[in-house]
């Protein structure tokens, strides 16, 4: 038989192997990639040349006075304040609407969720096609009397046409965050909301918004962290361009690394934006930590 | 004690029945709430469904035709005048490599990714549940904080670590860094915490070694759990491109997505091949997820609120 002690030692040996390959896993490619991209942050690497010449934070340094670098910021932080805007109010707008007891409550939550589980590729080539000049939603203008829009290959609609079909992609996600945070909301609230005499807005207002504070931060900051790092459509659809007006963070870093092989100086911009991501989990955690009760 | 209160206010609210005309416009109002409310809703379903309506009905479509019925829009931009496969048969014909063999390299990565992730997270995921050990809170915050760290600033010092172990363009690059999965440690531990100790002590106390009882007690009672995090893992595989893009560009490597772009970024972009190749990459998996939809809807709430 085995004594207390053995039976203990037997269960660390059991914990060990079974953490041991997640634990490699996660070591390998994540814990070391990370001090990886700290540290080659600070070389001067390409990958044509394979010697590292130190330069200290002069790719830093070089990011804040970069141009392209700093209209990438812009068109990030503005991609992203409307992308949340919008997505935030049209996933609690339709939340709302699949409230109502309605029938077929199925068929419309699979509908609004459909883009979710379609690849982002397939979307942003599906669009491509859809803004195209000669595209469908050109025809549906043209039908309606309306007179055609450039959409991707102007500059002032460009970065507004991702958001559209960002908007579309990802609320179908948003909208069943707000939905299992209207279903925890008690109805007896509302009941005796209404035995009060208030109106469908006001308990609307003192009811369900102040109750919806938790599924609110989370869709405000992970959509906020997930628009921070969008790519695959501005490399589908419009090369960061017309003339720069997509250039957002990662296409730039991906650009400085996979096309003009610049690893050092794709390291520093990659640690910007990791400082960025990092920031906005922070405010998460503190916003989150604050629960409501009923 | 509040039974009058309660008397009351139902009478307050039975009040308005007693007219008649009131009843009726009341009954009026909301029928014509519910006929706005399904007409909104109809809306909307179909700003969601008509571009798959499209994508679908252009890929059975002569590639002249595509263009020819945009405008206007009537039912014969989407219902086809010939009916054609030809743009699937180009697919399947195309050379160096026919789409199958893309198709089969997606097939391939994701999954065994989903099969390999699913043995290394939950094993994971039982120790940190079940077998006490000294420091497992910190060696779980650990894990769990690597999860913030996005991919995309990983993805550099991952293209030299995997070119320096001469990975590039091999499968291997696709599947082994996707393997341990903080989130799938969280969830699958979250949903094995809640299985009654008393359960597992009875497999022991029969002999089970803590491999038995995971394997014969905790598993079978995690189905749900753990076909959600299947259904998770296999679509973040199927869906992933920059890694793809970055780690096996090669023709015989190339998965379905980095097979899809390649068709837009091209100089000229076939729109008929660019739709089969759209559908066929979408229909597998909308139609999994509307099968599995529960467990999937479960899995988003799970990794959304408690994330």
């Amino acid at each position: 038989m085995l004594g207390i002690s053995g039976i203990r030692r037997q269960r660390y040996q059991t914990a060990a192997a079974f953490l041991l390959p997640a634990a490699i896993g996660i070591i390998l490619f994540a814990i070391l990639p990370i001090a990886q991209a700290v540290r080659i942050s600070f070389f001067d690497y390409s990958l044509l040349n394979p010697e590292q010449i130190p330069v200290g934070l002069e790719n830093y340094d070089r990011a804040f006075k970069d141009p392209v670098f700093q209209v990438a910021l812009k068109n990030t932080l503005l991609y992203t304040v409307l992308l949340v805007t919008f997505q935030t109010a049209a996933a609690l707008g339709l939340a709302l609407l699949l409230k109502q007891q309605v029938r077929g409550l199925a068929f419309f939550r699979s509908a609004f969720f459909i883009p979710v589980v379609t690849s982002l590729v397939v979307i942003s080539t599906v669009w491509k096609l859809m803004y195209n000049s000669q595209g469908f939603i050109n025809g549906v203008l043209r039908t309606a009397s309306l007179s055609p829009q450039p959409f991707l290959s102007s500059v002032d609609q460009a970065l507004l046409s991702l958001v559209a079909m960002s908007v579309w992609k990802d609320v179908g996600f948003y909208m069943l965050i707000f939905l299992a945070g209207l279903q925890a909301i008690p109805l007896e609230l509302y009941e005796s909301a209404a035995i009060d005499g208030a109106s469908r807005l006001q308990s609307f207002g003192r009811i369900t918004l102040p109750l919806l504070r938790r599924p609110s931060v989370f869709v405000v900051v992970v959509g906020t962290i997930s628009a921070f790092k969008v790519f695959t459509p501005v490399y589908l659809m419009t090369d960061g361009g017309p003339a720069e007006s997509t250039m957002v963070i990662v296409f730039y870093i991906f650009r400085s690394a996979f096309r003009y092989f610049q690893m050092g100086y794709a390291s520093a911009m990659s640690v910007v934006l990791l400082v960025i991501v990092l920031v906005l989990t922070l405010v998460q955690f503190r916003l989150l930590r604050t629960t409501v009760e009923y | 004690m509040d039974a009058p209160d309660h008397g009351q206010a139902i009478a307050g609210r039975e009040q308005p029945v007693l007219h008649v005309s009131g009843l009726s416009r009341q009954l009026l109002q909301r029928a014509a709430g519910q006929g706005l409310l399904y007409l909104t809703l109809g809306g909307l379903a179909a700003v969601f469904l008509v571009p798959y309506l499209w994508m679908i009905m252009s890929s059975v479509k002569p590639a002249v035709e595509i263009f020819k019925y945009v405008y206007p829009v009537s039912w014969r931009t989407f219902i086809p005048e010939i009916f054609t496969l030809d743009s699937y048969r180009e697919l399947f014909q195309l050379v160096p490599f026919p789409f199958s063999r893309y198709l089969l390299n997606s097939v391939f990565v994701a999954t065994s990714v989903t099969v390999l992730s699913l043995i290394v997270n939950a094993l994971a995921a039982y120790a940190f549940a079940k077998l006490e050990f000294p420091g497992s809170g910190v060696l779980f915050g650990i894990f769990l904080a690597t999860m913030i760290v996005p991919f995309e600033v990983l993805a550099i010092p991952m293209y030299i670590q995997v070119r320096s172990l001469g990975w590039v363009n091999t499968y291997q690059a696709l599947i082994i860094p996707f393997v341990a999965n903080p989130l799938g440690i969280f969830l699958l531990r979250q949903f094995f915490q809640e299985i009654p100790r008393e359960l597992e002590e009875a497999a022991r106390i029969d002999g089970c070694s803590y491999f038995g009882a995971f394997r014969r007690v905790v598993l079978p009672n995690s189905v749900p759990a753990l076909v959600a995090f299947a259904l998770i893992r296999f679509q973040a595989s199927w869906d992933a491109f920059i890694w793809p893009l970055i780690a096996a560009p090669a023709a015989e490597k190339r998965v379905i997505q980095v097979a899809i772009a390649s068709f837009v970024t091209e100089v000229q972009t076939r729109w008929d091949l660019t739709f089969a190749a759209s559908t066929m990459a979408t229909v597998p998996i909308v139609v999994i997820f509307l099968i599995l939809q529960r467990y999937y809807v479960q899995g988003v709430i799970m990794s959304g609120l408690k994330g």
